[in-house]
């Protein structure tokens, strides 16, 4: 390692990182962990370059996945099938069924899901080698949105679908607002590289904007260029925003820009 | 050596089709090359064939265990097709993706060549984990090894990685 930043901690923090990452550390040490990467960039560097490392790995073996399987093997298990079914096929070998590596993935489950959803994005901003803004991990990983970086600013005054290139290369665009039944305004958007796009939540409470759910969505995983992506928001964020918004409507165009320049009063009820 | 054993019923060995795949994959972190791997894959298979598995039991993590068992017990000590020469296995030109995108600062064919330098038990973790999504519970199954053990060798081939990645 060149770098000593890039390694702010032994190995045994290696093991809780990497703990952290796979959803298994018991989970109030990993609300501990979540506020110390918060508090801590370098950590939160080490914690991505880690999982850099497995996103590696897996489009290693996916590699390999496009290497036909042995005929010998397939012969094994398609004459034992003939077998059992009382018919020769030996020489009409059924095309294997191939299932794409990622259907195998699993997202870490134990974390936070404001964390680690959030995270998928974050991997992409870090190689497109964003070391800051809306790229920091620390940015992401506090569950409150500081008040100094480029999300808070777009969550204070972006308009809705008024896309914006965040100084780290993402596109970055409100895509709704609404007060949410509690009477905080809360706001979802998007983020989007070539890597892929989250969608996320965030409520503002107070002054700042706190994350409330986020979602990742691979761009391998849809079809067409990530833009076309966005309009696919998933059912976890669907229901973060129906839970909160109830039978309220979103603000219209008008309304928002409106609650903007008033700086996000909050209506008498 | 192929052995056909009716008792295994046809739908039990789709499932068994259905994870050759993952079978490979790990069966490629265990002996680093594509050739060995390719064999280690048929004799798990002919195992499974003869032999079976429980009834109730997941095939795919107890296929890999029977996997790692043949690779340990009987293929490994006999394997010689390929000494210690060929340290880059795993970047073996059948596994030549012709995909030089870069990851990180890491190209795939660098991958390979880094995943080769690492040992044996530190690419069966990582596989498994990262790559076949096992909890860390599962892993220590599969490898027969404690969860401490699995925590420590995975934390140590994502570093490794990460290190020479940044040679």
């Amino acid at each position: 390692m060149k770098d000593i930043k890039d390694k702010p901690d032994d190995s045994v923090d290696d093991v809780r990182l990497c703990a952290y990452l796979d959803g298994e550390l018991p989970p109030a040490e990993a609300d501990r962990l979540t506020d110390r990467l918060a508090a801590d960039p370098a950590l939160a560097r080490r914690l991505e370059a880690l999982r850099g490392t497995d996103e590696t790995m897996r489009r290693l073996y996916a590699a390999v996945d496009e290497l036909p399987l042995p005929q010998r093997v397939l012969d094994l298990l398609q004459d034992d099938a003939a077998g059992a079914a009382g018919a020769e096929v030996k020489s009409n070998v059924v095309a294997f069924p191939r299932r794409g590596i990622r259907s195998f993935l699993q997202m870490p489950v134990a974390i936070a899901a404001s964390v680690a959803l959030v995270a998928g994005f974050l991997v992409s901003g870090l190689m497109s080698r964003d070391a800051g803004r809306v790229g920091d991990p620390a940015t992401l990983y506090a569950r409150t949105i500081p008040g100094d970086s480029e999300l808070h600013r777009l969550l204070e005054s972006g308009l809705s679908s008024e896309a914006q290139t965040l100084d780290g290369g993402a596109d970055a665009r409100v895509v709704l607002t609404f007060q949410a039944e509690d009477g905080d305004w809360c706001r979802q958007f998007e983020l989007a590289a070539a890597a892929g796009s989250t969608q996320a939540l965030a409520c503002r409470r107070g002054d700042n904007w706190q994350m409330e759910t986020a979602s990742f969505t691979d761009a391998r995983d849809t079809a067409g260029p990530y833009q076309q992506a966005s309009s696919a928001t998933t059912p976890a964020l669907d229901a973060a925003v129906e839970a909160l918004i109830g039978d309220r409507e979103p603000l219209a165009a008008e309304a928002e820009s409106h609650l903007i320049s008033t700086g996000w009063e909050k209506p008498e009820e | 050596m192929n052995k056909r054993v009716d008792r295994i019923p046809g739908a039990r060995r789709r499932e068994l089709m259905d994870v050759l795949p993952n079978i490979r994959r790990f069966a490629l972190s265990l002996t680093g090359n594509l050739a060995d791997a390719d064999d280690l894959l048929q004799s798990t298979v002919e195992r499974l064939l003869e032999r079976g598995w429980p009834e109730g039991a997941a095939v795919l993590p107890y296929s890999l265990k029977v996997c790692r068992n043949l690779w340990i017990d009987e293929i490994r000590s006999r394997t010689v097709r390929r000494p210690a020469q060929d340290e880059s296995a795993l970047a073996d030109e059948r596994l030549a993706v012709g995909d030089e995108q870069a990851i990180g600062e890491l190209s795939l064919r660098e991958a390979q060549a880094v995943l080769a330098k690492l040992p044996e038990e530190q690419r069966a973790v990582l596989e498994l984990v990262a790559v076949e999504g096992c909890s860390y519970k599962e892993a220590a199954g599969i490898l027969e090894i404690p969860i401490g053990t699995v925590m420590s060798r995975l934390a140590r081939a994502r570093s490794a990685l990460l290190e020479h990645m940044h040679d």
